[in-house]
């Protein structure tokens, strides 16, 4: 038996509607009616569609069959239902369907008995007759397959007469169907007919699009070209109008895009178009920057507009392009306007020279130094305001980047140090005149002084390299070697002057050219001293040289004077004593001359020694006892530490050394010691430093006293002989009796 | 006022722009604005160039020298750090030589004024250079110290030495400074009134507090009043130096506010 199979589904499964059923009816029209029990329901089932036009149909079903129609046609309709609604909708009313799938499988796959299978044919058989093997046997068995035969006959055409309205129903629909296929083919033919148009209208219109393709991007490389290459006639105008604006320095930045593009057209076919474009640009690029350059030339002239912003702002933006585009003009404008300006403030320099009164030079350098300061200030302001970008401008939309603001520093540090070197050039040369003719030292050193806290002043404002600051620098050097020349200069004009010489007389005192020298030299010396590190600032090599110029030149001239003078021996060490004596006094105070002041010590002790050995020498001699004075330091000069009376046994060999001698000598020792003092300080009298005049006595009277005591133990020793005074006597003759007393006990003799 | 042509930086002063005849204001309200305006220098040009235009001849701005005198440590400086920052610094440091600061004042009715502010050093050492710089100016502030008798009896030194470099021709203004400082007062207010109407030239004397801000505006609100631009009865006397400026409309009224 053959069996349909129909799909089963699960409750939540979708279920669609299935295809038509394929029943091959004439191959086994014999066994449908055992195979399908319940065919009226079927076929209610397949003319449902017709079921309202055909209510004849309905009239052969059972009762059951009538119950089984409307449930067929519940599920056709459902079926219908999801068939007209499925373009609408995808979802389908999955009970119904499963519903109808389930009753057909019901239908068709019912199990058929024998016993059914008799029913269904009405067969009355008679089993004996048919198994009998005779002729009855035979005539029944061909009774009942012809009856068998006939039954199926009368059943299938009952069966067939049932289908005959549909094969009328499929017949007028074959008609409908022919014309429907025909209109088919009539409308696919049309169609083709249209689809071929289309096809030809798709080549065109491609083809027309892949024109316009060609076309837009030939008008877009046009227009970037255009964009790109040239200026439109706004801009050229702007360009070519010499009015420095806002749309000038657009048209500007699109021109040297242009121009930095523009080698690129070189290398296309027709390089005409590029060479053409590029003489253009060329052209225009030279205009505006001429346009710029004497915008900012003719800004510069009359800067009468830096409180404007727009103005300024137009200004700022030319000085960006021009030092971008044009940096020789951009450097030869502001050559030109530093000359401009320098030249200026030369001229009023020169002019201000000539208005303030030179009578005194230091109040006249120091109100051309106040003036310079002023031009200075003004020439920073003016400087700030021309080139200085505001925070204003940058607010708003600019050209002017970070950089240019660095530009813009850096172009005012090049004007100013250019403004200010030629300035400087002048200013050097003016104050080095003035100082040239200066020539007193004390006014030097009053614009040296000047020039220092100047030089503090600029050195606030500028850079050390700034010219003004170096010129202020040169100057002070300038000024300390003038001090130098000065110093060096006086001393020298001293020196050959008659006059200077002339100062040196009787009365042993100081010249008076020392006194004015030092009156000059030291209170400046001193000033410096306290305001600076060193004197007039200068390093300790040149300070020292200075301080030694300053003490030992005077003496040297004084040493000379003085032996070109008829003076006694003594009387030229009293005025070397004076003069060095002042000196010392006058560099006493002041800390720089430590070092002088030792020296000069040193050589006042020299000479005190020289006076001493002068006026012992004339003591001796006024006592007869300077032969002798000199035989025994021939022996062995006395020493403090060390006496012995037989060393100076020599001394009886000598024919002058007797008794008669001796004689003489007390002669004069009577005579003369009780008055050596009051002569002694009369030789001394003209030594201005009495603590000098005094040393210098008391150590020849002392020197006198111990060779008295040892000369009178010599004579003792050797002519048993002895002077008129003891050593203590004649000590206290001369006026040093305390202080030989100090002397005597710390002399180590063998007396 | 025109200085003595032997003392002067007259030729200095002339070459900057000629001053415009100005017509006298109602009284001016102070208002700094430092950011605002630029300095035109002194041109070599004895007139403005032909192609100016009116408006920028409208807009010179007049430039005054002001120079602060007094003994060390009386607060020249903090004056002009108050009056020029708005600030006060505890912190005392001796001004080196000569200090320069200048200002443009905004003031009522369109008028703006560049305030040049000469800092002298009070030192010693520094003294020889301040009379070069009182030379050309055209207010002198002689400041004291109200807690200090001793810089209050140099004012006449002061003063002795401005009249010498100035004559008549120059603004004395004399301020006693430190006025917070009352309970170590050595000068009475009626001392400076006193030698404020002794003062031939000086109109204006006041005390004042730099720590405590007090008259700073005050102060240079009244020196603008006296300045020869704003005062019919100057005349064309000492014309001070000329500066241009011009201030644009549209951001004319940001910046600037009244001081007093």
């Amino acid at each position: 038996m053959e069996f349909i199979e129909f799909d089963s589904f699960q409750d939540d499964e979708i279920a669609q509607p299935q295809p038509a059923l394929s029943i091959s009816i004439p191959s086994n029209i014999e066994t449908l009616s055992k195979r399908i029990p319940n065919l009226n329901g079927f076929k209610n089932l397949l003319n449902f569609e017709d079921k309202s036009s055909e209510p004849q149909t309905q009239t052969i079903a059972s009762e059951k069959s009538v119950e089984s129609d409307q449930s067929s046609e519940k599920y056709a309709q459902i079926s219908l239902k999801i068939i007209d609604h499925d373009a609408d909708s995808k979802e389908v009313p999955i009970s119904a369907e499963y519903n109808l799938t389930t009753r057909l499988s019901k239908v068709l796959n019912n199990n058929i008995n024998d016993k059914l299978v008799k029913e269904i044919f009405n067969l009355e058989l008679n089993e004996t007759e048919l198994i009998d093997s005779s002729v009855m046997g035979s005539l029944s068995r061909k009774k009942l397959r012809s009856k068998i035969e006939v039954n199926l006959i009368k059943n299938q055409s009952v069966f067939l007469k049932e289908f005959s309205p549909m094969v009328k129903q499929f017949r007028s629909m074959d008609n409908k169907l022919t014309q429907l296929n025909k209109l088919s083919d009539t409308n696919n033919e049309r169609l083709h007919d249209i689809f071929q148009d289309l096809e030809q209208f798709n080549k065109e219109f491609k083809a027309l699009n892949e024109q316009k393709t060609l076309v837009s991007l030939k008008k877009n490389l046009l227009v970037n070209f255009k964009k790109k290459f040239i200026l439109n006639e706004y801009e050229e105008f702007s360009i070519s109008s010499n009015e420095v604006n806002e749309e000038f320095f657009k048209a500007l930045v699109k021109l040297d895009a242009i121009n930095e593009a523009s080698s690129i057209l070189l290398s296309i076919d027709n390089s005409n178009l590029g060479m053409n474009i590029m003489k253009k640009i060329s052209n225009l690029i030279d205009r505006s920057n001429h346009t710029l350059s004497t915008f900012v030339k003719r800004s510069l002239i009359y800067p009468v507009w830096v409180n404007s912003d727009t103005k300024l702002k137009n200004f700022h933006n030319s000085v960006k392009f021009l030092k971008t585009r044009s940096p020789h003009s951009f450097d030869q404008v502001l050559q030109d306007f530093a000359t401009d300006r320098s030249k200026s403030l030369i001229e009023d320099f020169n002019r201000q020279t000539e208005i303030l009164g030179a009578h005194d030079p230091v109040r006249y350098i120091g109100d051309l130094l106040a003036y310079v300061h002023s031009m200075v200030i003004n020439e920073i302001e003016l400087m700030n305001s021309i080139f200085k970008v505001n925070e204003r401008e940058m607010k708003h939309e600019s050209f002017i980047t970070q950089d240019d603001i660095k530009m813009f520093t850096e172009c005012i540090t090049i004007l100013l140090d250019k403004i200010f070197d030629r300035l400087s050039r002048s200013i050097k040369s003016r104050f080095e005149q003035l100082i040239s003719l200066e020539l007193k030292i004390k006014v030097v050193y009053s614009i040296f002084n000047l020039f220092d806290l100047y030089k503090l002043m600029f050195e606030k404002n500028f850079t050390n390299s700034n010219s003004l600051t170096r010129t202020i620098r040169e100057l002070i050097s300038f000024t300390q070697l003038r001090l130098f020349d000065l110093t060096h200069n006086n001393l020298k004009s001293i020196k050959t002057s008659n006059s200077a010489q002339l100062d040196l007389n009787s009365d042993l005192q100081p010249p008076e050219w020392i006194i004015d020298f030092y009156s000059d030299v030291l209170p400046i010396v001193e000033q410096s001293n306290t305001t600076f590190d060193s004197v007039f600032g200068l390093d300790e090599e040149r300070q020292a040289m200075f301080l030694s110029s300053i003490v030992n030149e005077p003496i040297d001239i004084l040493n000379q004077h003085i032996k070109m003078k008829e003076f006694g021996s003594l009387e030229k060490i009293i005025l070397r004593l004076n003069s060095i004596d002042l000196i010392l006094s006058k560099i006493l105070p002041i800390n720089v001359f430590n070092d002088m002041v030792i020296e000069l010590n040193d050589l006042i002790e020299s000479l005190k020694e020289q006076a001493i050995s002068q006026q012992l020498d004339s003591l001796l001699k006024m006592c007869k006892m300077y032969d002798f004075h000199n035989i025994i330091n021939m022996i062995l000069p006395f020493d403090d530490s060390f006496f012995d009376v037989s060393i100076y046994e020599p001394i009886s060999e000598n024919n002058t050394f007797n008794a008669q001698s001796i004689n003489l000598i007390n002669d004069s020792l009577s005579e003369y010691l009780p008055t050596a003092v009051i002569d002694i300080q009369n030789n001394l009298l003209k030594l201005n430093n009495p603590l000098i005049s005094n040393d210098i006595g008391e150590n020849l009277s002392l020197s006198f006293v111990k060779f008295y005591l040892k000369f009178n133990l010599i004579i003792e020793q050797y002519l048993d002989k002895k002077l008129i005074w003891s050593d203590t006597e004649a000590a206290t003759l001369l006026g040093v009796e305390d202080a030989y007393g100090e002397i005597k006990k710390h002399l180590n003799m063998d007396l | 006022m025109v200085a003595p042509p032997a003392r002067t930086c007259g030729a200095f002063l002339a070459r900057w722009v000629p001053s415009l005849a100005n017509p006298a204001g109602a009284a001016p309200a102070l208002s700094p604005s430092p950011l605002k305006s630029r300095i035109l220098p002194n041109l070599k040009y004895s007139s403005f160039p032909p192609s100016m235009s009116t408006n920028d001849k409208s807009n010179i701005l007049r430039k005054y020298k002001i120079v602060f005198l007094g003994d060390q440590g009386v607060g020249k400086t903090s004056l002009i750090t108050r009056f020029m920052y708005d600030t006060f610094d505890e912190q005392y440091a001796a001004t080196i030589g000569i200090d320069f600061l200048s200002k443009t004042m905004y003031l009522e009715d369109n008028k703006t004024i560049r305030l040049q502010l000469w800092d002298t050093a009070g030192q010693e050492r520094f003294r020889s250079l301040i009379p070069s710089y009182i030379r050309d100016s055209n207010v002198a502030i002689i400041c004291y110290d109200i807690t200090n008798k001793k810089s209050f009896d140099n004012l006449d030194k002061w003063i002795s030495e401005v009249k010498l470099e100035r004559g008549e021709d120059v603004i004395i203004v004399i301020v006693g400074n430190k006025s917070d400082l009352n309970n170590k007062r050595q000068v009475s207010a009626e001392e400076l009134e006193t030698l404020g109407k002794s003062i031939e030239n000086c109109s204006i004397y006041l005390e004042t507090s730099t720590k405590a801000n007090h008259n700073i505006k005050l102060l240079f609100k009244k020196i603008a009043k006296s300045l020869p631009e704003f005062n019919s009865d100057s005349g064309a006397q000492n014309k001070p130096e000329t500066i241009d400026i011009t201030i644009e409309t549209t951001t004319g009224g940001e910046n600037s506010y009244s001081c007093c």
